[in-house]
């Protein structure tokens, strides 16, 4: 096959902006071609594997570590701005950022996220939690305790699940997609100590990266630790679900238990809504 | 009551304004810092560059014109922000990678435990790519900045943005269809292509472009 397109040609081409001449002899090359063919295709994968990385939320803490930073460098720029320094009408802190797909769930999860950030802590804190309940209280005072050394901790995945989530579903799921298993393993290794490893930065309690959707999610582990058998608390929490279970849309938390390792538990919410009483809770065998 | 245009309140800074700057860095840092992220593969690096970028725009604030808009303007400071990062850094690194850096991608209809760990593994083989190729593709792919206006930020002409967008893709499919734990040793990146490809090693990557041909 003479003249295989050069990667200018091939990129204008996947581009679109090849006239249509162009277009059709690339087309016609690509016909009979394989490894030109291949090679489109797989940079054609390449870009559609990018969609799956949204737009990360901003790290707690970083909005205020960015502000306190400008300021102490306009502090010591020459020209001091001396205008009385009016009460910020706190506009669109996050303007639209039309180029991310943005899931519905996206605030959820955004939300599950800031929730993720107290857990370590509530594990930490054993007896205050277990007797925490899930009252918005308990989700308050958490979230104040784990402010001083949210990130090592800020890593609960969120699994989006198309169809009704069942601990059968969960378990197949967990032996036959290794990252999956992957996934709970890394949370269920993710000891208090280590996220106390990073207590050196503060971060002021209404930083940036929370969520209006935050406290009603705050609680889930609470709610669940005051509905888990004794013997298993703490309880160690993996991941959260977003899917159906019975027909009805939930958050589903899945933890393991630190004193029984092994054990998979499901906590069911209804969507969005951690502050309700465990809807069920399922062991996963 | 009218929002100010980002342009609007850099001027109202530069008048003396004390609160406008503050106000654009609000605006613009949830993307600045997940700019920074894709191309440096870690939180700390990136919350690093995202305050260098921000501080080097109030340095540079009245070094700005309006020929280009002011996303442009800062996508630039920051796009240098997060390669010096990464060569104070030496080469980015992986360990940092979870999936809460690899943006909690939730692609609807996903099934449990593949889309957090395909982000995962996506932003992973995405810091493999060598540097210019994956700020192209980093801007281009998920920022949807225009070519137009990558060829702006990066200085290079736009042809060349594209190629390096086409190769960044190349060099990220390579990665995800051989991700590197399971081959550590891998010597170099191979990007396969037609005759006229040539190889690169992630150590050797510049800045400089290598289409050097002016517009």
């Amino acid at each position: 096959m003479p003249d295989h397109p050069d990667h200018e040609q091939l990129a204008a081409f996947q581009a679109g902006d090849v006239d249509r001449r162009e277009r059709l002899d690339v087309e016609a090359h690509l016909a009979g071609c394989t490894s030109c063919a291949e090679l489109v295709a797989s940079v054609g994968r390449a870009r559609a594997s990018l969609a799956l990385l949204e737009e990360p939320d901003l790290p707690p803490g970083l909005h205020d570590r960015l502000a306190a930073a400008v300021d102490a460098e306009a502090a010591t720029t020459p020209e001091p701005a001396t205008a009385p320094r009016a009460a910020p009408g706190r506009r669109a802190r996050r303007p639209a950022t039309p180029w991310y797909r943005r899931p519905v769930a996206w605030g959820a999860a955004a939300a599950l996220l800031v929730a993720a950030l107290v857990i370590p802590f509530l594990n930490q804190s054993g007896p205050h939690v277990t007797t925490a309940g899930g009252d918005t209280g308990a989700a308050g005072g958490a979230r104040e305790a784990a402010t001083p050394a949210p990130s090592a901790a800020a890593n609960l995945p969120v699994f989006r699940v198309q169809g009704e989530v069942t601990a059968d579903t969960v378990r197949r799921r967990l032996d036959t997609d290794s990252r999956a298993k992957a996934a709970l393993n890394s949370a269920a290794s993710r000891t208090p100590q280590a996220a106390t490893g990073q207590g050196e930065r503060t971060f002021s309690p209404d930083a940036a990266g929370a969520s209006a959707d935050a406290p009603r999610l705050q609680s889930c582990l609470p709610a669940a630790t005051a509905a888990a058998d004794p013997a298993t608390r703490p309880l160690t929490p993996a991941f959260f679900i977003e899917g159906n279970y019975q027909g009805r849309a939930a958050t589903i938390l899945v933890t393991t238990s630190t004193p029984q390792p092994s054990r998979v538990d499901l906590w069911v919410f209804p969507r969005d809504s951690c502050t309700s009483p465990v809807l069920a809770t399922e062991r996963v065998r | 009551m009218s929002i100010p245009s980002d342009e609007a309140l850099l001027a109202a800074h530069l008048r003396g304004d004390p609160r406008a700057f503050g106000e654009l860095v609000a605006r613009h840092e949830r993307r600045i810092y997940g700019l920074c992220l894709r191309i440096l593969g870690n939180r700390e690096d990136a919350e690093d560059a995202a305050q260098e970028a921000f501080l080097a725009a109030l340095r540079k604030a009245s070094s700005f014109r309006r020929a280009a808009a002011f996303s442009t303007w800062l996508y630039r400071i920051a796009v240098n922000a997060a390669t010096d990062q990464a060569r104070r850094r030496g080469r980015a690194r992986l360990a940092a990678l979870d999936p809460e850096d690899a943006g909690l991608a939730v692609a609807p209809g996903s099934e449990l435990g593949e889309a957090v760990a395909t982000a995962v593994a996506v932003q992973a083989a995405l810091t493999q790519v060598p540097e210019e190729f994956r700020v192209a593709v980093v801007l281009c792919d998920l920022y949807r900045v225009p070519y137009a206006d990558a060829a702006q930020i990066l200085e290079v002409p736009v042809g060349t943005v594209k190629s390096r967008v086409f190769r960044g893709r190349l060099a990220l499919a390579e990665h995800l269809a051989d991700p590197p734990d399971t081959e550590p040793a891998r010597p170099s990146l191979r990007v396969a292509g037609p005759p006229g490809t040539d190889t690169r090693s992630p150590a050797s990557e510049s800045t400089e472009s290598d289409h050097p041909r002016q517009e």
